[in-house]
């Protein structure tokens, strides 16, 4: 059953319109805490506080951060940041990274553990750099498309960072690998690396996969058959040839 | 898969050409080759169901291992 919360007259005449006041009151007060922004700086990296003059909502009580900006304590290890509150005539607020424990509580309208309330925040911490978003407890955002900044745009499925300074991985495209010895690195499909092949030595491909590769003698002016064409990720390649050999390697699978 | 090579349990070389030194594919586990094609597991399983598919090098070309 939903039940309509009674209005109180525009011009209190009797005490259920008082009644209905503090219905309303208390039904506001399980919205507050998606109010606007309450941790300070949030739009800048620096560690925040909760403001001074925020409310917070916690166990059916309503709070406020008087005097200065309310200290959240506690030194989180780098990662997802939450912040929960707890206490009775006043709040302590502190750091917490773990939220696995906490539930939605309808009644309150926030996510509880015990006796903590938890605050709709998500703070990413790296090191000196706290970057704060609203945390909704839904964690399931859907929508068409996305703008931020950029125009419309879909959105699918990633999980690795693409900015131009990552190191990214992708199945099917890898990047080059440098190197310029006996030894070849590891390399993704599509990667291609560079090895040394001394007279009469080997060179074993690196591990997975299927490679192709292309020797050549750095006296002679040709290539080494022994050491040229498609294998297997392992194949030990001997250069038949006891002068030394340079070979290209390329993943092609 | 094809005829294969077991270099040991948890390094396989499948779809072997059986004249071509070195041909196939080399399936390791993810952790090692985070983008090899094959999962390991089903190599492993594959290996153990056609034991006739497994073959050796002689020198010259691949044969098949005596079951």
């Amino acid at each position: 059953m939903i039940s309509k919360v009674s209005a109180p007259n525009s011009v209190p005449t009797d005490i259920s319109d008082y009644v209905a006041q503090n219905a309303h009151m208390m039904a506001f007060m399980n919205q507050v805490n998606m109010q606007a922004f309450v941790l300070t700086n949030p739009t800048t990296s620096d560690k925040p506080k909760i403001g001074l003059g925020s409310y917070i909502s916690h166990g059916g009580s309503l709070y406020k951060v008087e005097t200065a900006d309310e200290d959240i304590v506690g030194s989180p290890a780098d990662g997802k940041v939450y912040v929960r509150v707890t206490g009775d005539a006043t709040l302590s607020a502190s750091f917490v990274t773990d939220i696995s424990s906490y539930n939605y509580n309808h009644a309150y309208g926030t996510l509880t553990s015990g006796s903590y309330t938890l605050l709709p925040y998500e703070i990413r911490k790296s090191g000196s750099s706290w970057l704060k978003y609203r945390y909704d407890a839904v964690q399931r955002l859907q929508a068409e498309s996305l703008n931020t900044g950029h125009g419309a745009n879909e959105l699918y499925p990633m999980n690795q960072a693409v900015r131009t300074t990552d190191n990214v991985s992708f199945a099917n495209i890898n990047p080059p690998v440098d190197n310029n010895d006996n030894s070849l690195p590891s390399i993704g499909k599509g990667g291609f690396t560079y090895g040394t092949i001394t007279g009469s030595g080997n060179i074993t491909l690196p591990t997975g996969g299927t490679y192709m590769t292309m020797g050549f003698s750095t006296l002679l002016d040709v290539s080494i058959t022994s050491v040229t064409g498609r294998f297997s990720g392992g194949t030990t390649l001997t250069n038949t040839r006891e002068h030394p050999v340079n070979i290209f390697v390329w993943r092609i699978a | 898969m094809g005829y294969f090579l077991k270099r040991n349990e948890n390094d396989f070389v499948i779809n072997i050409d059986l004249n071509q030194y070195g041909s196939g594919y080399n399936v390791v586990p993810k952790e090692i080759d985070p983008c090899n094609a094959y999962d390991i597991a089903e190599v492993q399983a594959y290996a153990q169901e056609h034991p006739e598919m497994e073959v050796v090098w002689d020198g010259d070309k691949y044969i098949p291992k005596e079951v």
